[in-house]
């Protein structure tokens, strides 16, 4: 009898793709159809995760879009602290699919938010990328022509790409009750600006919200730049905290889940959009939650590099893979070696016995494992360890390390 | 119910299997006599006829061939003999290897050795170039991280062959989520011998369910470890990438440096001449092509 589950791929059955292979190469990508070639541009945009993918893609070598490159007057510990390089532009963290289609809204369509600038000790700082500046700018003006300079390299960034790889990260956010513009962080966190119930109210996206922002968000990056394609990926990092009255464990699935259910949305509706498993990878059953800090949230160095080498390995046009290795010399010995186990290799490898001499012999190591013996030297019944190995503790199997 | 003479003999693992099993089983007498030496002289010991005389079943990774011909030689009743598998795993120490000295016949102490190491000095590579030589490149082309399978499979044979397959899936996937289960290529962490104990338990006494069992049996293989490399420990996604060798408690290396100045030194005290040496069960071709060609560019 046929069924539908015969003969699928392998990567489709549990036990082949999630048990059987090692830990770090559970490969949820497997089968993408995703290739990116190392010289076409690319442009990120995200949540905290989408920093670690934004450095290993530079690092390795891609033609990674940066638009705002730091004054050569600063050192490299400022440009840091200002964001220079972080992403594409200096946008900062965008952690919500409206942030993104408002960043394009008003790169490109004239959107101009109503919000003032926040003041923090005599200091201006910018509501929708607070963190660019951490000392703030020095005025009002200097701000918004800082901004108009930034949304001139999100416009240059954003029409040369021939990829957009955008990572999800929240659901919830903070907005004006004047004209909706969502800031990354609410007002007043961190002593940067002052809530007002008046003119900011908390959101939380739902499925279908999301799903429209992310439709738009592409529409307009397709009306500046037609050959751009999208790569959506959902963020494993759980949320520091929630506005809504639950467990902020229950509003991190809720927020995950609207968004890979949102990516695969689009991923079906447009021929140019694409899903990268990061999220997959970190929160695997297989990983058992070795991905993650102490802290539960943060994600560690090999979990990154776990993420990348799939991304790597299954979505770069260049890539050599490791199969392409010819293996099968070094699987022949190594099962040899495993044959030869140990002190017990003398078993498996007939009449080699390791030849213990006088000059090889541990005598403290004997003495230590073999207590009893340590006691009959010591009562002098033996003038050694290895009087004693050799009168007895040979035959008798002692151990000798 | 198990409740007499028990005698386990494997391999180093020996102990700390029979340790397992006197935890599960108190009141039963479990006796440890581990194989050592050559097959012959191990199964012909005193100590271990002795031992299965008075015993009602014997643990054993003897071979059946050897299992009976240790068991004709008893008088009277014979043990019931279950085959218990041996581990073994290489993915997280693919470099480990062993060496012989060809003009004794011998192995070297310490019986563990690098295959890099023992490559370069074999080669007359210095010390600093050898150093060198432990690096991802090194281990990509050498296959070390494409072990996991190969091993995996390995382990599943050996199951097999002890007709104890049902038990296979179990062991590992419990295994395997400790991370880094072996100190080295053949000594397993408590762990694994604590749920091997278990699954044989269960299979001697089915109605008794001992997988839930906390044992907390001391771990006496853990002095000696090989090092989990920071590149393997990267490729399999596990934390605790190091360099440091333990040989016993006191015997520790630190560092590739350190490592290869025992080494070299310690195949000098023995003797080990380049021209009379042999790296066990490796394609010296292929560290020759891989390791040489890094060499010509440094």
């Amino acid at each position: 009898m046929s069924h539908p589950y015969q003969n699928l791929p392998a990567y489709q059955y549990w036990p082949q793709a999630m048990t059987q292979p090692a830990p770090g190469h559970i490969n949820p990508a497997e089968g993408t159809a995703l290739r990116i070639a190392r010289h076409e541009a690319v442009v990120t945009l995200g949540s905290c995760f989408a920093q670690h993918l934004a450095r290993e893609i530079h690092q390795a070598g891609f033609n990674y879009l940066v638009g705002e490159a730091a004054p050569a007057h600063l050192d490299a510990q400022t440009a840091q602290a200002k964001q220079y390089g972080l992403f594409s532009a200096r946008y900062g963290n965008i952690y919500t699919a409206r942030q993104a289609r408002q960043l394009l809204e008003r790169a490109f369509n004239g959107f101009v938010p109503q919000e003032p600038a926040w003041q923090s000790k005599g200091r201006f700082y910018d509501p929708f990328r607070p963190s660019v500046e951490p000392e703030g700018f020095a005025s009002q003006e200097e701000l918004l022509a800082e901004r108009e300079r930034h949304l001139e390299a999100v416009r240059a960034v954003f029409t040369q790409a021939k990829w957009v790889i955008f990572t999800l990260g929240l659901t919830e956010a903070w907005r004006s009750k004047q004209d909706g513009a969502v800031f990354p962080q609410a007002p007043g966190v961190g002593g940067i600006g002052a809530f007002d119930s008046s003119r900011h109210e908390f959101v939380n996206f739902s499925v279908h919200e999301v799903i429209e922002d992310l439709t738009a968000f592409r529409a307009l990056l397709h009306e500046v730049n037609p050959n751009a394609n999208l790569v959506f990926t959902v963020s494993p990092v759980p949320l520091a905290a929630t506005f809504e009255s639950r467990h902020v464990w229950t509003s991190t699935t809720y927020s995950k889940a609207v968004l890979r259910v949102a990516a695969e949305e689009l991923v079906h509706r447009f021929g140019n959009v694409f899903y990268f498993p990061s999220y997959e990878i970190i929160t695997s059953p297989a990983a058992g939650s070795r991905y993650y800090d102490d802290d539960l949230r943060t994600v560690t160095r090999v979990g990154v590099k776990h993420v990348m080498r799939v991304f790597f390995e299954n979505c770069v046009d260049d890539t050599v893979s490791l199969s392409t290795i010819d293996q099968s010399s070094l699987r022949e010995a190594l099962e040899h070696d495993m044959e030869l186990l140990c002190d017990e290799a003398q078993l498996l490898d007939a009449g080699r016995e390791p030849e213990v001499t006088q000059e090889t012999f541990d005598e403290e190591a004997y003495l230590r494992l073999n207590p009893d013996v340590a006691e009959a030297v010591a009562a002098q019944q033996f003038q050694s360890g290895w009087h004693h190995y050799t009168a007895h503790g040979r035959s008798e199997g002692r151990r000798i390390a | 119910m198990v409740t007499q003479g028990i005698v386990v003999s494997s391999n180093c693992q020996t102990n700390g299997l029979a340790a397992v099993l006197r935890r599960i089983f108190p009141h039963s007498d479990v006796v440890s006599v581990p194989l050592l030496g050559t097959l012959d002289q191990a199964v012909q010991q005193p100590q271990l006829l002795k031992a299965l005389s008075n015993a009602s079943l014997w643990l054993t990774f003897t071979p059946k061939d050897v299992s009976d011909r240790v068991l004709a030689q008893l008088e009277g009743r014979r043990p019931q003999v279950l085959q218990i598998p041996a581990i073994g795993f290489s993915a997280f120490h693919p470099d480990l290897c062993y060496v012989r000295n060809e003009r004794t016949g011998a192995l070297t102490v310490q019986h563990y050795n690098s295959a890099i190491a023992a490559w370069a000095y074999m080669r007359g590579v210095d010390r600093s170039d050898a150093r060198r030589l432990f690096n991802r490149r090194s281990y990509r082309e050498l296959g070390y991280f494409d072990q996991w399978g190969p091993s995996r499979e390995f382990l599943e044979r050996s199951f097999k062959y002890c007709r104890l397959q049902d038990c296979f899936e179990p062991f590992f996937l419990h295994v395997q989520r400790r991370g880094v289960f072996m100190h080295s290529t053949n000594h397993p962490k408590i762990a694994v011998l604590e749920q091997l104990g278990k699954l044989l338990a269960l299979k001697l006494v089915p109605e008794r369910d001992v997988r839930a069992i906390e044992l907390e049996v001391h771990d006496e293989l853990a002095d000696v470890s090989w090092p989990l490399y920071p590149d393997i420990a990267e490729q399999l996604a596990l934390p605790g990438g190091n360099y440091i060798w333990r040989f016993s408690a006191r015997e520790v290396y630190e560092g590739i440096d350190d490592y290869l100045d025992y080494c070299y030194r310690s195949y000098e005290a023995q003797s080990l001449e380049p021209g009379h040496m042999t790296i066990l069960h490796r394609n010296l071709e292929q560290l020759d092509t891989v390791l040489g060609a890094q060499l010509r560019g440094f």
